[in-house]
Parts: structure tokens; sequence; C-alpha cells
């Protein structure tokens, strides 16, 4: 068997050409697809890295966001129950002083009045037992114990200041 | 010229005039006065006397008028 070298030589070129029309042809536009798609994909993928952390970071808002909320519902809360404790304690007081107020009040009438009904009392008793002395002592009294008061006041005027 | 006024509720004897004046005569401390006597019955006993513008009031009716007081 003889070795066609011309032969073997055309199919090299054959081959070659072949080869370089290929990759000319056909696998530039290939890898460039293929490049173009690894790309995509790698950018969507770093968007949903992007979207998943942006989730990420909203939830974290919206639960800081929830947390302020309901701690500051709950200062309000407390702070409004304060406020409606210490108004009530001042309404009490002011209602407990103004009774007080009221009851002394009531209780100096009425002592002012006991003691003005008292002293009509006094001053009738007095005026009644002034009446009686009077008339029982005048009735009673002859020149000799006259005299004698008068003495007694002479001593009593001379001793006096 | 002092006055004094004596007021009783009976007429003074002339012993108790004297120890009035004498009185009188003490209080003022001299003998310039002049005496006045009074009989007034509402005092009902005892005497008064006004000696210069004081008033000693030693009467029952005083006393009285005191208690009420």
């Amino acid at each position: 068997m003889e070795i066609d070298v011309r032969a073997i030589l055309a199919q090299m070129l054959n081959f070659g050409l072949l080869t370089a029309v290929l990759t000319y042809f056909l696998l530039k536009p290939i890898k460039s697809v293929l490049e173009a798609r690894s790309r995509r994909i790698a950018e969507g993928q770093q968007a949903a890295e992007d979207a998943l952390a942006e989730k990420a970071k909203i939830g974290e808002i919206k639960t800081k966001a929830e947390k302020d909320a309901k701690q500051e519902a709950k200062n309000i809360l407390a702070s409004a129950r304060q406020e409606a404790d210490a108004r009530r304690e001042e309404l009490m007081a002011v209602a407990k002083a103004d009774v007080e107020a009221a009851k002394a009040k009531m209780l100096k009438n009425l002592d002012k009045e006991k003691a003005a009904e008292v002293q009509v009392w006094q001053k009738q008793f007095e005026a009644i037992v002034l009446q009686v002395s009077e008339q029982l002592v005048g009735e009673s009294l002859d020149a000799k114990k006259h005299a004698k008061l008068i003495d007694q006041g002479l001593q009593r005027i001379a001793s006096s200041k | 010229m002092a006055t004094v006024i004596i007021t009783s509720a009976h007429e003074l004897s002339a012993t108790q005039r004297t120890e009035a004046e004498k009185i009188a005569s003490k209080k003022l401390g001299h003998s310039n006065f002049e005496v006045q006597t009074v009989i007034d019955a509402s005092l009902i006993g005892g005497i008064t006397m006004q000696i210069g513008s004081k008033m000693y009031d030693a009467s029952l009716r005083g006393q009285l008028e005191s208690l009420r007081r």
C-alpha cells in the first residue's frame, strides 16, 4: 500500500482551513453568546442577592419601626396614665380641701351661732339674777347695814390705787 | 380747784364724810378740793367717789355690774 503524501498534506491543509473557518465563524460567536449568557446569569444572581439584601434590610427597618412604634405607644400610654393619675390626685386633693373648708366653715358658723345663742341666754340670765338680787338686797338693807356698807366701801377706796 | 363727788345710797354720817375727805386728800395729794355729796338709791348700798378724773366704785350696784361682766 502506498502512502499518498500529497493526499495527506491536502487533508491536513483541508483540516486546518476547516478549523480556521470554524474558529472564526462559529467558535467566536458561540463564545461571545456564552459569555453574554454567563454575564446575564451573574447579573441576575447579583440582582437576586441585592434584592434579598434589600428585602432583609427592609425587614429590619420594618421590625425596628414596629418595635419603635410599640415602644412609643407604650410610652404614650404610660405618660397618659401618669398624667391621668396626677390629675386625679390633684382633683381629689382639691375636692378634699373644698370639703374640709366647707366643713370648717360650717363648724365655725355653728360655733358662732351657738356662742351667740349662749351669750343671749347668759345676758338674759344675768339680767334676771341682777334684778332679783337688787330687789332682795335693797329690801333687806336698813340704816345700820347701809352705814356698814359705806364704811367697807371707804376702806376699799382707800386701799385701791 | 378739784372736785370730789361722793355718791351713796344712804346719807353719810359726819365721821364717814370726814373719812371720805381724808381719802380724797390722800389720793389727790392736796386739800384744795370741793366736795359734793349725792344720794342715789340705785347704788343699792355702799359708796362711789369721783376724785378728779378718776372714779372709785365700792357700791353694791357696781359689784353686781362687775359680776354681770
